[in-house]
């Protein structure tokens, strides 16, 4: 059964109210603007509003994707750019907030992606593997948009990259606190993101296909060693996808980080883990002379065939703006409504169903491994003691409510280690927790049994607000 | 109307003019582009090109005539009108004031004004004979009076003979061709060939804001200065030109592909490929108005309507500049700062003409055109599947997957196969091998199981034309599901047809031809397994 009330607003509960009822007003005044060759319009748009861009003439590109002419694109709730190589004219009707930028990074740029081809084609020739790419910098550097220019530019080269996510704070085709890699063999969806993962029906941008582990703190520091155990298993998944594709495997990957890995020691070491569990051989980093020479440091010296990596300085763009934690608040909970409810271009329709406290098998992430590895060191059980102290096993309270759980590929029966292990096969959301009659209203996208399997608590992505 | 805009520019032009010392490959493309940028202020440009050719001291004359000649074999009309004007002057005064050796590439680089520009297609010369001629004569003329001015004495006589005749035996030094008197060339009055009718004008000319295009000091970048032989980089012009109107319905819109898909090719006369659009309605004079990129406003042009026949006299074919090799590397930081538009290029034109509704390029040539048209009928599709979908109510799927492989569904890879969804096998008794397969169960039990012949389990694959996961080769009797094939070899009621038809599914969906689209189309109303 589906949720009623929900069909009339695509997915997107209350907001896009508002974006409707904004719109009379925002279409007497349309702006056309006049982008000079070499240069980027960015604009705002805030949560809950919608702008629609048409390129009139000339060419455009959003995120490395070229945007088809008289098309109009309609973004919600976004800080983009859209450059130009050749100069064009934009119609935006409606205003937002927006400036036009003459000094761009987009020739180093789009140069790191030629540079990259001249891999691929050198892999395709040898039928050797392309360029393992890791993108490393500070938060709010353009990490996440560098990456989707270049996996733009190399799908348009009809490339299909593999497109690895690291970043637990942002999802990518899932919801926050998920790493996943995805190979894209097909235009990526220039108006969401990344695109949908997918669903029952037909898409009018083809869906993509990730495939989602679960690691659901806000930090990789929370717990290090969770954090390198999942990355190993991602880097695994990815590597054996590789080698049964070759389109992939000539193409490469181009791996995104969480930006806080880029902040001290700790942070550092877990770069170290991801190039080696993915083999990195070339590193870009992003607005950060230290992060640089620290990089160049660790990993430049290494001069072995096979296992050389090239660390490249690249600048920050200008338009990278900081994104606050209520803007990221806010794209975390329409990551989440979209997962099951689906966006303006199409509704989903969840399913609701009423689950016993004693039915349900939950299982809550540990922030911290070492803590509680020394705690019970003393403890003789038979278990592993690695493999009992990922998670402890909680019962439902009133404490779940409205908190995102993902059901695992795995059984009850699985050690922790292989919960940890395994990939997701979709997340659940607590409706409602009525600790009376000890019930669970949840929220799935698709009438399945969840009951047979672990389902994984984390403190991220947070406790949302009400969705339903 | 906006002459002090031209006087911003040409005064921009002529900065970046005077830091031209060298001959940098990167600044002479760069000056060029700019030039290409701005022809609605070519004229401004051109005399500050001229203006600073002769001022600038005699170092610096040869690159400055670079940058001229640059423009003139790679953007061409207007400037190469312009630019002829007066430049017999410019060239004899400045050949005047140099040394034997810029006298020498200055001579080469006369020579090849007489001539095609390399690798384009038309044949005219880059500067019409009548600009060219005078200067060869002149030259010749004065090379003969140095070389009596050596000789006088024992020469006088002969000198006198030579006169009007000059021969390359009495100029030794100088590698000159016939002069184009005696060549066999079209005047340069000849009609323009067809396909620079619609040569489009550059890319949204803008006003420059000053001191934008600066370029960097020549010191800083690794070009060997003197490798100007090849023409620059050239930033292709964009090319939007589509010809199909989004807001066409969609049935006419896949008439229209359809028919498209079966036209001719453009004729092979009309070379600048990347800007001929594979549909007709380009070939037309009057092309669609969404290839009116914002006409640059010839304020300053009067000499155009006064020189018709040179309209067209440099049109340089993009293929004739593209073929730059992509030197990128990562070992050199410079090497990723350094703008190469001819790479640009290879995101854009070079790839063809794009979807209307995407924006996905598609190459021009027979299976380019044959896979737009696939991809077309693909968004068709979807666009009705959708107002399908949308009646049924549709949910996030789980996520699946390591097996799991986008088919590119607009490719000439659509599986066609006679979808029998619901899993009953068909009953179509076809001469074509009918594959089988059957969605994926939503149950996750039933998502696990396996099959009950063989043991395996089933292999989730994303079929696209279907849009949803589904197990190939898979059929359902009763409760349960079997590989087709096992159950066929088990029970043997059916033919051996079925057998062969299921290779691994990459083979099939590797190899079909979507001619059967109307079996397809039928049969991709979904059935929910359950719901």
């Amino acid at each position: 059964m589906s949720i009623p009330g929900i069909p009339g607003i695509p997915g997107l509960g209350q907001a896009p109210a508002a974006a409707s009822f904004a719109a009379p007003t925002a279409t007497s005044s349309v702006v056309l603007h006049e982008l000079q060759a070499n240069s980027e319009w960015r604009f705002e748009v805030a949560f809950g509003r919608s702008i629609e861009v048409k390129l009139l003439s000339g060419t455009a590109e959003i995120f490395g994707t070229e945007l088809a002419e008289k098309h109009a694109y309609t973004f919600r709730g976004t800080k983009a750019s859209i450059f130009t190589w050749h100069g064009c004219r934009l119609e935006v009707p409606g205003t937002c907030e927006e400036y036009t930028a003459e000094d761009t990074p987009m020739v180093p740029y789009v140069n790191t992606h030629f540079a990259l081809e001249k891999l691929r084609d050198e892999a395709a020739q040898n039928k050797g593997e392309g360029p393992r790419v890791l993108v490393v910098g500070p938060n709010n550097a353009g990490k996440t948009s560098l990456v989707k220019i270049l996996a733009g530019y190399a799908i348009r080269m009809e490339r299909q990259p593999m497109v690895i996510n690291t970043d637990n704070r942002e999802g990518l085709l899932s919801i926050p606190g998920s790493l996943t890699a995805t190979p894209f063999a097909s235009i990526i969806d220039v108006e969401q993101g990344w695109g949908s993962s997918p669903t029952s029906g037909p898409s009018p941008v083809p869906v993509k296909l990730p495939l989602c582990y679960y690691y659901g703190l806000p930090s990789p520091e929370d717990n290090t060693k969770m954090f390198k155990s999942v990355v190993t298993r991602l880097a695994l998944a990815a590597t054996s996808r590789l080698a049964a594709d070759p389109a992939v495997k000539e193409t490469g990957m181009i791996i995104d980080t969480p930006g806080v890995l880029s902040q001290g020691k700790e942070g550092y070491d877990l770069i170290s883990h991801i190039v080696m569990e993915f083999s990195v051989n070339i590193i870009l980093v992003l607005g950060s002379e230290r992060l640089y020479s620290e990089m160049n440091r660790r990993f430049a010296s290494n001069t072995t065939p096979g296992q050389a990596v090239t660390v490249v300085k690249l600048d920050k763009s200008g338009g990278c703006v900081d994104r606050d934690d209520a803007f990221m608040r806010q794209t975390q909970e329409l990551a989440i409504r979209e997962y099951f409810f689906g966006d303006s271009k199409r509704t989903l329709s969840p399913h609701t169903q009423n689950v016993n406290f004693d039915d349900i098998t939950i299982y809550r992430i540990r922030e911290s491994s070492s803590t509680h590895i020394s705690f019970l060191s003393g403890d003789s059980t038979e278990l592993d003691p690695s493999s009992s102290e990922i998670y402890e096993k909680v019962s439902p309270t009133g404490l779940l409510l409205h908190c995102i759980f993902a059901v695992m590929y795995a059984t009850l029966r699985d050690t922790q280690e292989t919960i940890r292990d395994a990939s997701v096969m979709g997340f659940v959301y607590v409706a409602e927790v009525d600790e009376k009659k000890r019930r669970l209203k949840i929220l799935a996208p698709l009438n399945t049994r969840i009951t047979d399997r672990p389902m994984v608590w984390g403190t991220w992505p947070e406790s949302s607000v009400s969705l339903i | 109307m906006n002459s002090e805009i031209s006087e911003g520019v040409a005064e921009d032009f002529r900065q970046a003019l005077l830091d031209l010392t060298l001959n940098s490959r990167y600044e002479i493309s760069n000056l060029t582009v700019i030039a290409r940028e701005n022809t609605e202020h070519a004229y401004a440009i051109s005399e500050a090109l001229k203006t600073h050719i002769k001022q600038t001291s005699s170092q610096k004359k040869l690159p400055a005539f670079y940058v001229l000649d640059s423009i003139v074999k790679n953007v061409g009309t207007p400037y190469t009108i312009f630019l002829s004007r007066g430049l017999y002057a410019t060239f004899m005064e400045a050949y005047a004031s140099v040394d034997t050796v810029v006298r020498r590439k200055m001579d080469e680089m006369l020579k090849t004004w007489k001539e095609p520009v390399p690798g384009a297609l038309d044949s005219r010369p880059v500067f019409p004979r009548d600009v060219t001629s005078p200067i060869e004569n002149a030259l010749i003329k004065a090379k003969t009076s140095a070389v009596q001015a050596h000789n006088e004495y024992l020469r006088s006589r002969q000198q006198q003979q030579d006169r009007g005749r000059p021969s390359a035996s009495a100029l030794p030094h100088r590698e000159t061709p016939t002069p184009p008197n005696y060549r066999q060339q079209p005047p340069p009055s000849n009609v323009p060939p067809p396909q620079n009718n619609y040569r489009p004008p550059p890319p949204a000319p803008m006003p420059t804001p000053p001191t934008m295009y600066r370029p960097p000091p020549a010191t800083v970048l690794p070009i060997p200065p003197v490798a100007y032989g090849q023409p620059p980089v050239q930033p292709a012009i964009p090319n939007n030109s589509n010809p199909l109107p989004t807001q066409l319905p969609p049935s006419m819109l896949l008439e229209l592909l359809r028919a498209t898909g079966r036209l001719p090719a453009v004729p092979p006369t009309a070379p600048p490929v990347t800007s001929t659009p594979p549909f007709p309605g380009n070939a037309l004079p009057g092309f669609p108005p969404s290839f009116v990129i914002p006409p640059p406003t010839h304020v300053s042009t009067p000499p155009v309507a006064r020189t018709p026949p040179f309209q067209n006299a440099t049109p340089v074919p993009r293929t004739a500049l593209v073929e730059l090799p992509n030197d990128v590397v990562f070992s050199d930081p410079h090497s990723l700062k350094l703008p190469r538009p001819h790479l640009i290029s290879r995101l854009y034109e070079k790839l063809g003409t794009a979807c209307t509704q995407c924006g996905r390029r598609f190459q021009s040539d027979e299976a380019g055109r044959k896979k737009k048209a696939d991809h077309m009928d693909w968004h068709f599709k979807v666009h009705q599947r959708m107002r399908e979908a949308e009646k049924n109510g549709q949910h996030r799927s789980l996520y699946d997957w390591i097996k799991s492989r986008e088919v590119e569904g607009d490719s000439v890879t659509v599986p066609n196969e006679g979808l029998n969804g619901s899993g009953i096998a068909s009953s179509s008794v076809d001469s074509k091998p009918e594959l089988q397969y059957l969605p994926v169960p939503d149950d996750p039990a039933l998502a696990s199981s396996h099959c009950p012949i063989c043991q395996e389990k089933f292999e989730p694959k994303w079929l696209y034309n279907a849009d949803e996961f589904v197990w190939m080769d898979a059929r359902k009797v009763g409760d349960r599901i079997f590989h087709a094939s096992c159950y066929a070899e088990a029970t043997k009621d059916l033919s051996s047809i079925l057998k062969k038809a299921t290779p691994e599914p990459a083979g099939i969906l590797g190899k079909r031809k979507a001619e059967d689209d109307q079996v397809a189309y039928r049969s991709k109303i979904k059935i929910e397994p359950t719901s």
